[in-house]
């Protein structure tokens, strides 16, 4: 098995996939300061991260390239990534302190999420996949906010974006870098597709959603008074 | 939790799970121990990152399947 697949998971907080992903929405928001700011934060700490598991590698007399053996396929029974999920949602609701009646809505939102992404994946290919993943969980997250009076949208839509967010890939492609440039270089294409498609996802499903809200508007106004 | 959660969807191997979740522990542990120490915050992912593939590859090394 890869050694970087395992070091990756506890160093889930550091990764800075969200910074990243909402850095693009910005830009593609017009946003070019913050935007800007936030891509090369979360850049410069991605360099960071995989200098770190270099250095780890090094002093223990490795060759930098063993962090990077080839992953061993594995099979997988189609409950553990929603497995993986549930428990990952317990971990972000305790790790941030989640309002206590929003942990099945973070849930619903996460779930629906993986699943769009899943499916998508299996349809479009595995680039374009988050953007579908965000474009089902972006408007839920507000359709549970308004209708049924629950936690605030970011609270049920940031887990989900969390989980759709490239940050392990991105790392992966910076630590390949160190050893294989042209290998490494090629997956960091892939990852700023791959956010590019999360930041347009978000876009879309908000705008999608204020369109659909408004004409809901106009139509209960219209009803009143016609009454 | 989260860790676990990360390596269930990412790679979801008993091996891989149970590294997951020792190595989890220990960033955790050095999250607690640095709060309220600005000092320490930013080497914090470099010397987390360093720590962990430290003890994997130190753990592949002596035999441990990881």
């Amino acid at each position: 098995m890869s050694p970087l697949y395992a070091a990756i998971p506890p160093l889930v907080t550091f990764l800075p996939g969200v910074m990243l992903a909402l850095g693009m929405k910005e830009l593609a928001h017009g946003d070019m300061v913050s935007g800007s700011s936030r891509l090369i934060t979360g850049f410069v700490q991605l360099v960071l991260l995989a200098f770190g598991l270099t250095a780890g590698a090094l002093l223990v007399g490795e060759q930098r390239v063993d962090l990077l053996e080839a992953a061993q396929p594995i099979s997988r029974a189609p409950w553990v990534p929603v497995l993986g999920v549930v428990v990952f949602g317990c971990g972000i609701y305790l790790h941030s302190f989640a309002p206590r009646r929003s942990f099945w809505w973070v849930l619903l939102v996460m779930l629906a999420a993986l699943a769009a992404q899943r499916l998508s994946a299996g349809l479009f290919g595995s680039l374009v996949s988050g953007f579908f993943g965000t474009l089902v969980a972006t408007p839920l997250a507000y359709v549970i906010q308004q209708g049924f009076k629950s936690p605030p949208a970011t609270v049920t839509f940031l887990p989900a974006f969390w989980l759709l967010v490239p940050g392990s890939l991105g790392l992966q492609s910076v630590t390949r870098m160190l050893g294989d440039r042209a290998a490494g270089f090629e997956g960091l294409v892939g990852v700023v597709f791959a956010m590019a498609s999360i930041a347009l996802g978000t876009l879309v499903g908000v705008s999608g959603y204020k369109w659909m809200t408004e004409r809901t508007r106009r139509l209960r106004r219209r009803i009143a008074r016609m009454r | 939790m989260l860790t676990l959660g990360l390596a269930l969807v990412l790679m979801p191997a008993p091996t891989n799970l149970a590294a997951a979740g020792v190595l989890g522990a220990v960033i955790g542990v050095l999250k607690v121990l640095n709060q309220g120490r600005a000092v320490l915050a930013v080497p914090l992912p470099v010397v987390a990152a360093t720590i962990v593939s430290a003890l994997i590859l130190l753990a592949e090394k002596y035999g441990l399947a990881v």
